[in-house]
């Protein structure tokens, strides 16, 4: 009996002492990060039997088990998730919020309307040799604004790239250790006892991790857990599997678990905003910039291209791009026009080309059909070379040369024509420019027969191409041979001396655009601007040298500036490639787009901040360690064991005097 | 007060302390237990009521002295003689001594087995006290090293 009694007491003693060590591992862990309170889990020891009795064995320490809920563990570990995710886009949103620098000086806004406000006042003035140098220095400001935009985005995206790889390797070292964490565990464990301080450890990792990328965790009967982050896993028991990162120019980076062909695409933790930057946010900002420079480029270049420059019609004009042998037959002649690599679109419409006659002023104005399904390269170029007066090459290159003969040179404005031809036998002659809304079609077509200037009540009606009559021009008795007859619109027709008669008529075609095909801005024929996007936009080196080529005009005539007037009408156009917006519409919505998002991440991650703050505080109500709440406990232990010597003292000495007496 | 008297008053008085000492064993035995389950409200319990039983035992015990001396005196004894001399003189003369020397022998192993345990469970409670009394120390007092806090190191909750 008395080794039970004596077993009773250091079983007591020990689970005393476990409880007591417990209590300063608690207290000395209290400001240790993610550390779990420990409490120590008593039960009666088995019972011995003595004779026919049962004794009891005391009470042992059975385990020590750190107080946590699980539950809330995963949960904080999605918060965490979540918020690396927001707060990695959240300041990749807020470093090209920063790069744009809306609104402001040297902004992309502030700058086209620079551009757009240079050509205005040049509109005022065209031949003003200082304004076409101000608008052009505003032209290479604003190119420049796009490229240095594309190129700033272009290094926010490598450098998201960068922290990706950085963020890879932080995944698998976390994941390495917990792979060791998780051998430790099933080694320590495999006694049926719980190693708290290892799961402490293993659990402050995995909040790390979740830090970085979404994670599942499972944990298994070994005390061991799989980590699987978007299905693939990662840790398995004591094993971790790498993740790996692969770096190209189109998609960015690819990711990888190791031994898995199957792409990794992150949406959680800050690895998960980072790849989203890469991917999705910055690649989509550069497109919509790109987007931007190549419908600016385009619509200023169409508007640009039909206008005559200060110097007069073009001697010859060589294209900025290039066709493409995209067949590789070794020819270009074959290509379809609108399929031969051109950078922009070419569609059905017609190229209006005027030939001037310099000595005489006289000017032929040719109608060069084009088909997108059928028109071909050697087509068109055929086309031109059988203009009189015209010369046009392929370039071994690619490129297209246009040459007039000596003494006469060639535009592409939007005229009416032909300005002169017959009616019967009396000569028409047509001036003026055409400014209607649209491009139309007339017919002359005498009502009587007579003598022009001689026959009374003998008139000419117009028909529009509708057969609707537009006018009625008297040119019987009375009409001076050779005045002009007003036909509205701009236009004005004069008739010489001759007999005409119901049977005779005369047709005249208004263009309001030289180029409904489009083909001199796929070309790059008189473009004020080169390039084809953000990062390659400029102003024309050839109009950048001599200001002078700038096409203000749309009729060559002196102090003409109907072509800068297209420009600018470019500035309130509704651009189908921008979704209908106009340029600074455009950037606007791309800038409150970027401060939209911003702000919904900046708004998310509070959410989400405030929902993680909550599970804390939940977690910690749980399983954090009190400090005084631990110290109160030592203390009731001391004082009970003090008060509890004293009275075993005099209970000791009573028996003593006692067995003495006995 | 004749010596029958005074016997059967020994007897009474032995038969009270014998319960006595079966609580107090079983006081002790409590506070061994509460001190197996971390438990220092159930010690302290079990220490108020020693602190009765105690009171209850020095009542006893003087009450014991005074009919020891009045025996010794009534038998021609030495004063402050010990229970079993006593014992021994009444064995010679009646029955009554030998059911007092009985509950005499019984006495004595209840105590030897309350003395036991109250060694045993004083060594306890001090080995426990000076864990409780390191422990606090740590957390209290200075750091005798004067070495920089770092993870996990102690600190004065009160600083």
């Amino acid at each position: 009996m008395s080794s039970v009694a004596l077993n009773l007491g250091i079983e007591a003693l020990l689970a005393a002492q476990t409880a007591l060590d417990t209590v300063g591992h608690n207290v000395a862990n209290a400001n240790t990060p993610g550390y779990s309170r420990q409490t120590v889990r008593l039960a009666a020891g088995p019972a011995m039997r003595l004779g026919n009795h049962l004794v009891g064995n005391g009470v042992r320490a059975v385990d020590i088990v750190s107080v946590r809920d699980l539950l809330v563990d995963r949960r904080i570990l999605t918060q965490r998730s979540a918020i690396g995710r927001l707060d990695a886009l959240s300041s990749g949103l807020s470093d090209v919020e920063s790069l744009l620098g809306e609104p402001g000086a040297g902004s992309l806004s502030s700058m086209i309307s620079g551009f757009f406000s240079g050509v205005s006042r040049l509109s005022a003035n065209p031949g003003d040799t200082v304004l076409r140098r101000d608008a052009l220095v505003a032209g290479s400001g604003l190119a420049e604004r796009f490229r240095s935009l594309y190129a700033g985005l272009e290094t926010l995206r490598g450098d998201a790239a960068a922290r990706v790889d950085a963020q890879v390797e932080r995944v698998n070292q976390l994941t390495g250790s917990i792979a060791t964490l998780n051998r430790a565990i099933g080694a320590t464990e495999i006694d049926g006892s719980t190693a708290n301080d290892l799961r402490d450890e293993r659990d402050e990792l995995l909040r790390d991790l979740a830090d970085v990328i979404d994670v599942a965790v499972v944990e298994r009967d070994d005390g061991t857990v799989a980590v699987t982050t978007r299905g693939q896993v990662i840790v398995s028991g004591t094993r971790n599997f790498a993740m790996e990162g692969e770096t190209s120019v189109a998609q960015g980076v690819t990711l990888r678990i190791q031994g898995s062909a199957q792409p990794l695409e992150p949406v959680g933790g800050s690895l998960g905003g980072l790849y989203a930057q890469v991917r999705s946010v910055l690649p989509e900002r550069l497109q919509k910039l790109d987007d931007l420079a190549r419908s600016f480029v385009h619509e200023i270049n169409k508007a640009h291209s039909t206008g005559v420059p200060g110097t007069g019609p073009f001697r010859s004009l060589e294209s900025t791009h290039a066709l493409h042998d995209v067949d590789e037959d070794g020819a270009y002649d074959d290509e379809l026009l609108a399929m031969a690599g051109l950078p922009f679109p070419v569609q059905d419409g017609a190229l209006l080309v005027n030939v001037t006659d310099r000595v005489t002023g006289a000017v032929e104005t040719v109608r060069i059909e084009i088909d997108a399904e059928e028109t071909t390269v050697g087509d068109f170029v055929s086309q031109l070379n059988a203009i009189p007066q015209m010369t046009a090459v392929i370039e071994g290159n690619g490129q297209v040369s246009l040459r007039a003969a000596e003494g006469f040179g060639f535009d592409f404005a939007a005229r009416s024509y032909p300005s002169s031809g017959t009616v019967g036998g009396s000569q028409i002659g047509i001036t003026g420019q055409y400014a209607g809304d649209v491009s139309a079609d007339f017919t002359f077509r005498p009502r009587s027969s007579g003598d022009v200037g001689a026959t009374p009540d003998l008139v000419v009606d117009v028909f529009d191409q509708n057969g609707d009559r537009i006018a009625t021009l008297d040119v019987g008795a009375g009409y001076v041979p050779g005045s002009e007859l007003d036909l509205g619109n701009g236009l004005k027709a004069s008739f010489g001396l001759g007999s005409i008669t119901n049977a005779d008529s005369f047709e005249l075609h208004a263009a309001t655009d030289g180029d409904t095909a489009d083909v001199l801005a796929a070309l790059g024929l008189n473009t004020l601007f080169s390039g084809t996007g953000a990062s390659t936009i400029d102003v024309s080196q050839r109009i950048l040298s001599d200001p002078r080529l700038l096409a203000a005009s749309a009729t060559g005539a002196d102090g003409d500036g109907g072509a800068l007037a297209d420009i600018l009408a470019v500035s309130e156009s509704s651009l189908e490639a921008l979704g209908g917006s106009s340029p600074i519409q455009y950037v606007g919505g791309l800038v409150a787009g970027i401060g939209f998002d911003r702000a919904s991440a900046e708004l998310a991650m509070e959410t989400e901040q405030s929902l993680h703050d909550g599970l804390v505080a939940q977690r910690d109500a749980r399983s954090a360690v009190n400090v005084d709440e631990e110290l109160v406990d030592m203390l009731r232990f001391q004082q009970s064991y003090q008060a509890a010597a004293q009275f075993i003292q005099v209970v000791n000495g009573l028996n003593d005097e006692l067995m003495r007496l006995l | 007060m004749n010596i029958q008297n005074l016997v059967h008053s020994l007897e009474a008085n032995l038969q009270a302390e014998l319960a006595g000492k079966d609580a107090q064993i079983a006081l002790l035995d409590r506070q061994e237990r509460a001190i197996a389950a971390h438990d220092p409200s159930a010690l302290e319990a079990a220490a108020r009521e020693l602190q009765s039983e105690l009171q209850r035992e020095i009542e006893r015990a003087e009450k014991r002295a005074r009919i020891l001396a009045l025996l010794s005196q009534a038998l021609g004894l030495p004063p402050h003689p010990r229970i079993a001399e006593i014992v021994q003189a009444l064995e010679a003369r009646n029955a009554l001594g030998i059911r007092l020397s009985a509950k005499r022998a019984e006495l004595r192993v209840r105590c030897a087995e309350a003395l036991r345990r109250g060694r045993r469970l004083n060594v306890l409670v001090r080995a426990l006290a000076s864990i409780v009394e390191e422990a606090l120390g740590r957390f209290l007092g200075p750091d005798p090293s004067g070495a920089p806090l770092g993870r996990g190191a102690l600190v004065d909750a009160e600083a």
